[in-house]
């Protein structure tokens, strides 16, 4: 393709009305008047007639640079090794086939995650030896639950699972009869946040609660600087279908230590800040979101976070709480755990959320910029991730 | 012909893309990694802009879909088509190269091990063939200056020859946003490749 393949002339008055329909030519996207439109204009426009030309050519180069890869064996044998029989594929101590010598980290994700299973194992017996003797009636929603779990989230603060789109997936065995997010979690949930056992207290912050549907962020001190923070979602029901256990999902990512200078991620892209929200600052700070049936997304800073979403149910409304307006909507304040939250039932058995690390004027004027914009941000899916179900 | 187009009319006759219901086996479910590894790898590569992690992700994708077809979901059942298990596949593909790359504006990397693989891979593959070589590195190098869901979309669309609601599906978008998204990615492709082209020392004279 020539870098002289768009003819310099000038562009016609009407081009700048095609200009959007020209690359879109060749994949069969327009309307037949657009379609007709474009066509009875190239006719007649050499530039566009070139740039029509241009975008064809493009379409064949980007086919060469990525269809002409070769075949890979090597990676399909290391994926169905893990597959049929995960212990093989990570037996370090064992001669290391020339593949997984050649490529390690394929082979270290399956050996963090048993490391991750033998740390769990030490938090538990670390964390119930702590606990034996102490307050036994802890506030369900400040401290990990220990007690019988019946659903294990093990992270290390190097590697996590995904069971679809977002985070770690657990099919948990606490029944939906059970219609507090907080003591499903107590009882039923044990996660491992670091790879070592954390300094001091795990802090669990519920930021809305539903009978079906809870979220709370997570957040532990796995020394050296590393601050761990799980997006934590429960949840009765996927697809719009009851479900009899509660489901789980989690994105777990480490805090940016202070100083970390960022880009700004642009506002179109997940995690990006949308220009019309005022947070600020707008650098040194990085973003959980969790998608598909309800939509929860945080940013964390060194020393700020902030999160808003938006789930069906009905929320719980604290006692602690105080009632407010919210462009025209009765909705609550509360203030937990340093969080100061404004929470906004909405029509069609919806509830909105927005929460943060701020005082209650900036967080109700950031949770107003979010309402008028909730549909771009906080969409309400159909479908959830994939690998998601009861 | 794009290779979807042609896998799609293969898929016709072909039985065996389809998985077992619930006692799904080992051989079938490898024939459906044997045949998207390589698309895969090609798809996250560029998305994550490290062959390296691209492996791990292509793993991870298929240790989810192994999770879901031990469990009998969809798509990866009796019923389910190569289409949806291929889409199942580059969606969730997809949904993990956003997560690492929004990691990666912490922590990067780059494996030179990896690359000097590639090139090697690339140069045998097509011996004789400087132009091509060049025109690829140039158009690697274009679609690093674009965002990643523009990047999937071109991808997607033009390379690995989905449909506009096929990659809507992949990407969680609507048609109306993958084709608005399109079209501007593709001038942004062409303004950036022709720059590209016109800083290349050897140029791209065909």
């Amino acid at each position: 393709m020539s870098s002289n393949s768009v003819t310099p002339t000038q562009p016609r008055r009407d081009c700048a009305l095609v200009q959007e329909l020209l690359p879109l030519q060749s994949h069969n996207l327009l309307e037949p008047l657009a379609a007709e439109r474009l066509r009875a204009h190239v006719a007649l426009c050499t530039r566009c007639q070139a740039e029509l030309a241009a975008f064809a050519q493009l379409d064949a180069v980007l086919r060469r640079s990525m269809l002409n890869t070769p075949s890979m064996p090597d990676l399909v044998e290391e994926i169905m090794d893990s597959i049929q029989d995960p212990v093989p594929a990570i037996r370090t101590t064992s001669p290391v086939r020339p593949h997984e010598r050649a490529h390690p980290a394929g082979v270290r994700r399956v050996a963090n995650i048993l490391g991750a299973v033998a740390a769990v194992l030490l938090v538990a017996l670390v964390a119930l030896a702590l606990f034996t003797g102490h307050d036994q009636s802890p506030p369900a929603s400040r401290r990990i639950g220990l007690p019988n779990p019946t659903a294990t989230i093990v992270y290390s603060s190097s590697q996590f699972y995904t069971g679809g789109a977002v985070g770690q997936l657990i099919v948990s065995t606490a029944p939906t009869s059970e219609k507090d997010p907080r003591e499903v979690f107590a009882h039923h949930v044990t996660i491992n946040m670091c790879s070592n056992p954390p300094v001091g207290p795990v802090a669990v912050t519920w930021v809305a609660t539903s009978p079906a549907f809870g979220v709370a962020l997570i957040e532990a001190n796995c020394g050296q600087g590393t601050h761990q923070v799980a997006l934590f979602a429960l949840s009765a029901t996927v697809n719009g279908v009851a479900c009899h256990t509660w489901q789980a999902v989690a994105d777990l990512i480490a805090r940016p230590p202070a100083g970390t200078q960022t880009t700004e991620p642009p506002s179109s892209q997940p995690g990006g800040i949308p220009l019309w929200l005022p947070i600020l600052p707008r650098q040194g700070y990085i973003s959980q979101s969790m998608v598909g049936g309800p939509s929860v997304i945080d940013w964390l800073y060194a020393d700020q976070t902030y999160d808003t979403g938006r789930f069906v149910g009905q929320a719980y409304e604290p006692q602690s709480a105080t009632p407010l307006t919210v462009m025209g909507y009765a909705a609550w304040i509360s203030m937990e755990g340093g969080y100061t939250t404004i929470t906004v039932p909405l029509p069609n058995n919806q509830t909105f959320f927005f929460s943060g690390t701020a005082g209650s004027g900036s967080i109700r004027q950031l949770a107003e910029a979010t309402l008028t914009h909730i549909d771009e941000l906080l969409p309400i899916g159909t479908t959830a991730a994939p690998g998601y179900s009861c | 012909m794009p290779r979807r187009l042609r896998d799609r009319e293969e898929s016709l006759n072909d039985s065996t893309a389809r998985l077992p219901d619930a006692a799904v086996s080992v051989e079938a479910f490898s024939i459906l990694v044997e045949r998207h590894t390589s698309p895969l790898w090609t798809f996250l590569r560029q998305l994550t802009r490290s062959p390296e992690l691209a492996r791990d992700l292509v793993q991870d994708t298929f240790y989810d879909a192994w999770r879901a077809a031990t469990r009998g979901m969809r798509p990866f059942t009796t019923t389910s088509a190569a289409d949806e298990q291929e889409r199942w596949l580059y969606h969730v593909a997809y949904c993990r190269a956003v997560s690492a790359r929004r990691r990666q504006r912490l922590i990067r990397w780059d494996s030179l091990d990896a690359n000097t693989l590639l090139e090697s891979d690339r140069l045998s593959a097509f011996p004789g063939f400087e132009d091509a070589i060049v025109e690829s590195e140039a158009m690697h190098t274009a679609l690093e200056r674009l965002s990643t869901e523009d990047v999937a979309c071109l991808l997607l669309m033009v390379v690995h020859g989905f449909t506009a609601a096929e990659a809507a599906a992949i990407l969680g978008a609507s048609v109306p946003a993958v084709a608005k998204r399109l079209s501007r990615a593709k001038h942004r492709l062409l303004a950036v490749y022709l720059a590209e082209e016109t800083h290349s020392p050897e140029g791209i004279s065909r």
